[in-house]
């Protein structure tokens, strides 16, 4: 873990960290935890290594590379025995540890003399950490190279000069005084790190997005950035405007325009572009909406996580229409379920929207290169030109609920959509026969959905003591609480919903074959419990839940079933 | 075979606005347009807002997109830039351009895309029955300002013209050969053309009727007036009040947004080929 001020750069050594143990052929989970402010307070970064794939972060640590005072003040007890902690003399004074390893090193004293910049000592302590791991300092410096590479010769000199100082201080003086190394495997397969806003970006660019509109909001903003990276590679058009309101409204334009589009945001973004769900809807036009959840009410904690927006996004726009809601449980799905919800977008012509949290959006992990050969774009009844009949209907009434659609420019397809309750044809109307006709229409593409629905499947083994029921990013920690509460003589499994709206089916299947069902949620009403206590009609006591905005670790999780179990 | 109104005329039914209705004049004289432009019905789309003249959609047999109040300019944007090769016209009226959308209006002028945009100006919200609307004058008395509006109306040409909108014009629901005219240079016009249209409201706004404009409004072109002169055409946008000058206030070649993005230039976005995108680049980019 890396520890500092804000301002003073915890970013950079916790990003060159990861690259260094994705080279060794590791497999990593890695995130920032900082305060919704530029400059002045305690922001840290983690990283999680290990030769498996990582589910989530633990907030004990094995080292510590602090870079002010609050960091060792704020996390040393949190440093598991044996493990140690890099810091700054200067910065710092530590009373020798019993079980915990201290290695004072003057990061800034030799940033200062080795190139002549105080803020250099980020990465001088990134050099001490690749010395105490003993790893080879080459890789480092390639690292360096290629991080640095466009801001000039100097910048790379100066920053590999202060890396390697920090090495051979860490050498000369420690070693090899410290328990862990960094050691390469052998024939990794090659992996690509992301976060989970950009995974998503990498699956709407797969699933053919062409349109994005967004207006700026923590912790959704790198959804937009990454979009607007790529933009012109993939021939993307990404727009900064000037509200949430424009960016929805923008995105249900071009998805009408046949063009596949997508806005992200965060809650309060998500509230402004309400009333326009709900035009999505009822004018039938696909759209992708990806809310990074943050916990509310209101500007709430910016740079945190949570989970408390699954009923403001389900609940979304007056009246009654179809709406998907999905949420993804770990970065990988993320990407597969990013390119899914372009294609449910199309057939059942709605808006779709995915729901992530800043843990998962913010955090991130490396990969092995994700296999895209299975996935195919399905643009559902969109006609081809050749298809269009002629007394064409855009709001046909059918069995499944789903219409034939065409897009300007088609010849026999033009028709007037409105917001408006409206005829087969699409001419306004308020008789009740039609009225009523269109708007089953309408709802009957959700039952058409939950038919083709894969029903949720239970993790872990068959007769467990406790079974979690969990959704979105809290898979990760929930999983892994498995094996914690197994160390603890308290067998688990695992019920991860990914579908929300229409509610995935199955569920009360499971839950009436489990012992001691146990809702974890990361916000204070279990919004998830509630749902299904509506729709299964089980309700299921006992919940752990987290409204902190910090992440979940799977400690915490065994903590609070045990307690719950005794 | 040449084009007539019908061509773009839905026949499934008739506009319900109230008999004598301005906006009647500003549907045929946009028709009429399209006409004289030779434009193919099937590659306009119509994107209106919520009220009275945003109901137009349903008698056009062009594509047509009724959205919400307020927020047309963003859904034909998107429109525009989901395929750009199709004629967009947006239709508002005052309130849903100046009230709850205006901070669209300001933006969509300045982002520049290349649309039409039509505001019926009839100093009232005709379809919730008769409130003021952002352009009345200070002191009207209607339903929900029965001791007047306290705010003064605002200037909305002068509001384009601060925003460098790169085509500023007035029409007159009562003059269709002008209108018509109007129409079709701002449908030419590569930017966002902004057409705010005089329309009586002859239910709500009886003061504002069309014997209140007809010789109150007067031709620009008629008296020199020259379109690339910016403090020129501001000094007639305030001009309000006693006389109503109509026709191209300002025009101006500016870099239309869709040029800003070579995204654009393999044709529309809607028709690029997106059933095989390869991602693989992606990864490679995203590895050590
Ligand atoms: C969000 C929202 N608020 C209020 C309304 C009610 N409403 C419908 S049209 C309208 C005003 C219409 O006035 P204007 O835009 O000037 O159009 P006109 O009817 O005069 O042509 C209002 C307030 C609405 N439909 N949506
Ligand atoms: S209320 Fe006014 S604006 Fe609306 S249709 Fe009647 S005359 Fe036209
Ligand atoms: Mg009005």
């Amino acid at each position: 873990m890396i520890g500092g001020t804000a301002g003073e750069g915890v970013d950079l050594p916790g990003h060159l960290f990861a690259k260094l143990c994705m080279h060794a052929g590791l497999r990593l989970h890695g995130n920032g935890e900082f305060y919704s402010v530029i400059k002045g307070y305690n922001n840290i970064f983690q990283i999680r290594v290990s030769e498996n794939p990582v589910h989530c972060l633990l907030n004990k640590f094995d080292l510590v590379l602090a870079l002010d005072e609050e960091t060792t003040d704020r996390y040393l007890s949190d440093i598991v025995p044996g493990g140690g902690v890099i810091y700054d003399p200067e910065v710092a004074k530590l009373k020798k540890q019993n079980d915990i390893k201290l290695f004072p090193i003057p990061l800034r004293e030799i940033a200062k003399e080795k190139v002549g910049l105080d803020l250099a000592k980020n990465v001088v302590g990134i050099g001490a950490v690749i010395g105490l791991l003993d790893y080879p300092i080459d890789i480092l410096r390639d690292l360096l190279i290629k991080t640095f590479a466009k801001k000039g010769n100097e910048i790379v000199d100066k920053n590999i000069a202060a890396a390697q100082a920090g090495y051979d201080f860490a050498r000369q003086k420690f070693g090899r005084d410290f328990n862990y190394v960094l050691k390469s495997i052998a024939d990794a397969p090659k992996t690509f790190m992301a976060n989970g806003n950009q995974v998503i970006s990498m699956g709407a660019i797969k699933a053919g997005c062409k349109f994005v509109s967004e207006y700026p909001m923590t912790p959704s903003s790198s959804i937009l950035h990454t979009m607007a990276k790529h933009a012109r590679d993939y021939n993307v058009s990404v727009n900064h405007v000037e509200d949430e309101l424009s960016a929805i409204n923008m995105a249900i334009g071009a998805g009408f325009a046949g063009a596949r589009s997508m806005a992200a945001t965060s809650g309060g973004g998500f509230a402004l572009m309400t009333e326009a769900v709900g035009l999505a809807g009822m004018v039938e036009v696909p759209v992708v909406i990806v809310e990074v959840q943050r916990p509310g009410p209101s500007t709430g904690l910016p740079t945190r996580s949570g989970q408390g927006d699954l009923r403001q996004v389900m609940h979304a726009s007056q009246g009654d229409f179809p709406k998907i809601v999905l949420s993804p449980g770990n970065h990988e799905e993320a990407f597969y379920m990013a390119f899914e919800a372009f294609n449910l977008a199309e057939i059942y012509q709605c808006p779709v929207i995915l729901l992530t949290e800043k843990y998962l959006g913010e955090g991130s992990v490396n990969l092995p290169f994700l296999d895209t050969s299975e996935l195919k774009v399905n643009r559902g009844k969109l006609l081809p030109d050749n298809k269009i009949p002629k007394n064409f209907k855009r709001f046909a009434d059918t069995a499944s609920g789903i219409s034939p659609r065409t897009v300007p420019g088609q010849k026999r397809g033009a028709h007037t959509a409105s917001s408006y309750e409206h005829r087969e044809d699409g001419y306004f109307t308020e008789e009740i026969d039609d009225c009523n006709k269109i708007h089953e229409r309408r709802m009957r593409k959700m039952e058409t959905l939950e038919h083709v629905l894969p029903p949720v499947k239970l993790e872990g083994q068959k007769d467990a003591d406790v079974t979690l029921v969990c959704w979105g990013a809290t898979y990760g920690p929930a999983y892994e609480a498995m094996s914690w509460l197994k160390r603890n003589g308290v067998s688990a499994n695992l019920l991860h919903v990914k579908y929300l709206l229409p509610l995935q089916p199955g569920i009360g299947e499971v839950l009436e074959k489990t012992k001691h069902p146990i809702l974890v949620e990361g916000n204070i009403s279990a919004q998830l419990g509630g749902l299904i206590a509506e729709k299964v009609g089980i309700e299921i006591q006992d919940k752990v839940l987290d409204y902190s905005g910090r992440p979940f670790t799977p400690d915490a999780i065994a903590e609070g079933v045990i307690k719950l179990i005794k | 075979m040449p084009k007539t109104i019908k061509d773009f005329t839905d026949p499934t039914g008739k506009p319900n606005w109230c008999p004598g209705c301005g906006n009647f004049g500003i549907e045929t004289a946009l028709k009429q347009a399209m006409v004289n432009l030779d434009l193919d019905p099937n590659n306009v789309c119509l994107v209106s807002g919520i009220g009275c003249g945003a109901n137009s959609p349903y008698w056009f047999s062009t594509y047509g997109l009724i959205t919400l109040h307020g927020r047309p300019i963003p859904v034909a944007t998107g429109v525009k830039l989901g395929n750009h090769e199709l004629n967009v016209i947006t239709w508002s009226g005052d309130g849903d351009a100046y009230g709850i959308g205006m901070g669209h209006f300001i933006h969509g002028m300045r982002r520049n895309a290349n649309l039409v945009y039509i505001v019926g100006d009839n100093t009232v919200y005709g379809l919730t029955k008769g409130q003021a609307s952002p352009t009345a004058k200070k002191g009207t008395i209607t339903p929900s300002t029965p001791f007047g509006t306290p705010d003064p109306g605002i200037n909305p040409l002068a509001l384009a013209l601060s925003v460098d909108c790169s085509f500023v014009a007035r029409g007159y629901a009562g003059d269709l050969p002008h209108l018509t005219k109007l129409l079709e240079e701002a449908i030419k016009h590569k930017g966002f053309s902004f057409v705010d249209i005089l329309q009586p409201c002859v239910t709500y706004a009886k003061a504002q009727s069309y014997d209140f404009y007809q010789d109150k409004t007067y031709n620009l072109a008629e008296f020199g007036h020259d379109v690339t002169k910016k403090d020129a055409a501001l000094k007639k946008a305030f001009e309000n009040g006693k006389k109503f000058p109509i026709g191209i206030f300002y025009k101006k070649d500016r870099e239309v947004y869709e040029d800003t993005q070579p995204q654009f230039a393999e044709g529309p976005l809607a028709h690029q080929d997106i059933s095989n995108v390869d991602i693989l680049p992606l990864f490679e980019q995203y590895s050590f």
